[in-house]
């Protein structure tokens, strides 16, 4: 889950930018369209600079100050130390503890990062907080592109030359490569990498799909995604000071007020507001079916009146007001093209 | 299991230690003739113990839960994985398990996996190192024990245990480290007795206590005095107007009861009203004595507020109602002649209406003048009677309200002296309090002080000996002498 909700507020701000011209307008957008800045931590040697560099790869604003980040990641490898669940306890922003060389974690019976993921079940309940498997070896070497043509095509020679039968087969076949290639390539992929890319391009596939296998296995997309997810609070927090600020200039602008409380608008809070209570575990249910509208507004206006943080509160009044909005459009004549059209077919 | 070339190097160093303190107790160690291995959470330990029990089943290898407690092992070998460099509390670790042990062989498990082992293990030296140099001759090797693919990687591991052990300096030095150990231990409990970290704080918190004590003492006291004065003013205040208050109101009752008098019940009137009066001191009196003891009760003193024993006497002259005597004359001249009048017009008018009837026409007519004369000197007398009693009700309550008014006054004095008293007196408990707290505080002070200087006394007594043995054990280790 990629957290949409937040971007479609973004855009519709950016769209009203653009006919307003209002630079105080301007100022607000630019601040609620700040990417969520993580900051990665960690003990040494756990590789918490290939995980920064993977994140970084993989689109996310990684900064080297912890004070300016929005969502820490902690990086362990193989295991929980003291010293890590110190550093866990003391951190100020949301943390995402991800457990870096899930490659070498040890064999299951599904494989090794099945085996990494379910150490960090076992992990997380120590550390406290949640935690996701990562190859942050292969993710930089997806990201960043490491993996040339010249590894690219000493990974086919090694697949050719490689007997599956010998016990060390791929050690065997290694001296069907030229050193140097070899040692970048171990250097890039490590034993696990190359394995995996052989076995891949053994059954046929062309680079791209192999790198497309590399990059999954790695699991930096999944990070990314759960670091997004975690990190919805903190920009759902910052639409809500938007639009805060914004009711405030709206008393004088009849155009920002229209604005608020055009449906568009009121459907991006209420796809903010559906992204924060995914993260904590609530189903939204996103259908473009029109019969769900009015039991998801009086499920979630039931929901804002129990025992809920205020976040939550206002993340309930939000899907409320936007799933009536998106009822009464369904029952007079919807404009096609409509931010609610948009919003059903999104997944 | 001990044999006698055992016994010999341990005999030897007890006597090197003794030589320099006597009376130096040896370490509670008991040494099992086994090899420990331990390590952190998940760094493969039972897979090293594993290998090492199938690779060497001449020597006995434990781990850590098999040890009972005092029970030092003959070598330590310490796992760690070699997914990361070593940290603090992975070396606080092995410091508990080497404590009495002087050999120690640091292992980076799991090899065939972390392709960098040969960086981790030389971090993992360095940083060992830097955290006490006892650890500065380890030997360091990688294994791995038991790897998912290929044969496991132990060759260097059991080398290293077998030159260890095989070492004929074993046990003496094991015996050195566990006497380096209890002589620092030793040490230690001496500089923390007579640093007395507990005691800093108990004998800051003492202090502190002390000189709050008699600033709590002046402030409370200030503050009562306070309260005293402004609740007896309170009290003046607020009792001269409730007694002005039932002076008016019971001026109302008595003045609206002579309205209403008849003839008959004026010559009770008198009595009555003075039963009213006294009636109201005695109330504005009780009233008094209420409030100063709530006055008393708010200010938490037990004393009893001085009742007053005699009320004050009302001194009121009766109403002058009986000497009217030229009054009632004159009345009697008006009446008589309202009277007359009254007769002759109804005579008159009898002669003129009924003539046949004069005779006795004229007796009814001087009968009901009569009647008239003497009805209306009646109610003019009893007119004047409540006027007079009107003014002497006015009269009387002005000198109630005078000495209500004396009352409250006298009264509200005599407790404020007698809270006074009280107030003063407790005081003087809580100074004699405060004084013997402080007292006990001083006491305390002097025996931690005592106690510091005692143990600073053993400590200066102790300690040259504890350093040289500590010294000579050191030198032996081949350590550098100041740790």
């Amino acid at each position: 889950m990629r957290a949409q909700g937040h971007q479609l507020f973004v855009d519709e701000l950016q769209r009203f930018v653009a006919e307003a011209a209002d630079p105080r307008v301007t100022a607000i957008a630019y601040r609620v369209a700040a990417p969520l800045r993580v900051a990665v931590s960690g003990r040494r040697g756990v590789g918490r600079s290939t995980v920064a560099r993977a994140l970084a790869g993989a689109g996310l604003e990684v900064t080297s100050q912890p004070d300016t980040a929005d969502v820490d990641v902690y990086v362990i490898a193989e295991v929980v130390k003291p010293e890590d669940r110190d550093a866990i306890a003391a951190a100020r922003h949301p943390v995402l503890a991800v457990l870096n060389k899930a490659d070498l974690t040890g064999f299951g019976p599904d494989g090794s990062v099945a085996a990494a993921r379910n150490r960090c079940t076992l992990l997380s309940a120590v550390a406290g907080v949640p935690m996701e498997p990562m190859v942050g070896l292969l993710a930089v070497a997806v990201v960043d592109g490491l993996l040339d043509d010249a590894l690219c095509d000493a990974l086919q020679v090694l697949a050719h030359r490689l007997d599956p039968d010998s016990p060390d087969a791929i050690v065997a076949a290694r001296h069907a490569v030229r050193t140097e290639i070899w040692l970048r390539l171990l250097d890039t992929l490590d034993v696990f990498g190359i394995a995996l890319a052989i076995a891949a391009v053994r059954q046929g596939r062309p680079a791209r799909e192999v790198r497309a296998l590399l990059r999954r296995v790695s699991c930096v997309d999944a990070v990314a995604e759960r670091i997004t997810a975690i990190g919805a609070e903190v920009q759902y927090q910052r639409v809500l000071d938007a639009i805060a600020e914004l009711e405030a200039l709206g008393v004088t602008d009849g155009g920002i007020s229209e604005f608020l409380s055009c449906d568009d608008t009121v459907i991006a809070r209420m796809a903010a507001a559906a992204d924060v209570v995914e993260a904590a575990g609530l189903k939204v249910g996103r259908c473009d079916d029109p019969a769900t509208h009015l039991p998801r507004a009086v499920r979630w206006q039931r929901y804002s009146r129990g025992p809920v943080s205020a976040v939550q509160r206002a993340c309930s009044t939000d899907i409320t007001r936007g799933s009536l909005r998106l009822w009464s459009q369904a029952g007079g004549s919807p404009r096609p093209g409509s931010t609610a059209l948009r919003f059903g077919e999104s997944p | 299991m001990i044999d006698a070339t055992r016994d010999e190097p341990v005999a030897e160093v007890d006597a090197l230690v003794a030589g320099i303190g006597p009376q130096l107790s040896s370490p509670a160690v008991h040494r099992r003739d086994v090899v420990l291995v331990t390590g952190p959470w998940l760094a493969g330990v039972s897979g090293v113990v594993a290998a090492l029990r199938e690779r060497l089943p001449q020597h006995a290898f434990v781990e850590s839960d098999a040890l009972a407690p005092g029970d030092a092992p003959v070598a330590v070998v310490f796992v760690v994985s070699a997914a990361a460099t070593l940290t603090g509390s992975d070396c606080a670790l092995l410091d508990v398990a080497a404590a009495d042990t002087d050999v120690v062989i640091g292992v980076v498990s799991k090899i065939d996996v972390h392709r960098k082992w040969r960086d981790v293990l030389a971090a993992d030296r360095a940083t060992l190192t830097t955290h006490a140099p006892r650890y500065r001759q380890v030997p360091w090797v990688g294994v791995a024990a038991a790897p998912d693919l290929g044969e496991p990687r132990v060759d260097d591991l059991v080398t290293a245990v077998q030159e260890q052990l095989a070492d004929p300096d074993v046990a003496r030095r094991n015996r050195l480290r566990a006497w380096e150990s209890r002589l620092q231990t030793v040490a230690g409990r001496y500089d923390r007795d007579a640093d007395g970290a507990g005691r800093c704080a108990r004998i800051e918190a003492l202090r502190e206590q002390r000189s709050t004590i008699p600033r709590q003492r002046r402030l409370s006291k200030s503050e009562r005095t306070i309260a005293l004065r402004s609740q007896i003013q309170q009290a003046r205040v607020q009792l001269s107007y409730f007694a002005r208050k039932r002076c008016a109101s019971v001026r109302g009752e008595l003045q609206e009861d002579t309205t209403n008098l008849t003839r008959r019940k004026l010559p009770e009137f008198e009595t009555y009203a003075r039963g009213r009066l006294e009636e109201v001191v005695a109330e504005v009196n009780e009233g008094i004595t209420a409030h100063l003891a709530d006055v008393a009760q708010v200010l938490g003193l037990a004393v009893d507020v001085p009742a007053r024993q005699e009320l004050p006497q009302l001194d009121i002259a009766g109403p002058p109602v009986k000497s009217r005597r030229l009054e009632t004359r004159l009345m009697m001249l008006l009446g008589a002649g309202f009277g007359l009048g009254v007769a002759l017009t109804l005579g008159r008018l009898l002669v003129n209406l009924a003539p046949g009837l004069t005779a006795a026409g004229i007796v009814a007519c001087v009968v009901i003048g009569l009647a008239v004369t003497v009805w209306v000197v009646g109610i003019r007398g009893l007119l004047h009677d409540r006027a007079v009693l009107d003014r002497w009700v006015g009269e009387a309550t002005a000198s109630l309200r005078s000495a209500v008014e004396q009352l409250v006054a006298t009264r509200v004095l005599a407790a404020g002296s007698a809270l006074s008293a009280a107030l003063g007196e407790q005081d003087e408990a809580d100074n004699t309090q405060a004084a013997r707290r402080v007292s006990a505080i001083d006491a305390e002070l002097r025996e931690h002080a005592i106690a510091a200087a005692r143990a600073a006394a053993l400590r200066d007594r102790e300690m040259p000996t504890l350093q040289a043995a500590l010294d000579a054990v050191r030198a032996e280790l081949g350590e550098p002498e100041n740790n």
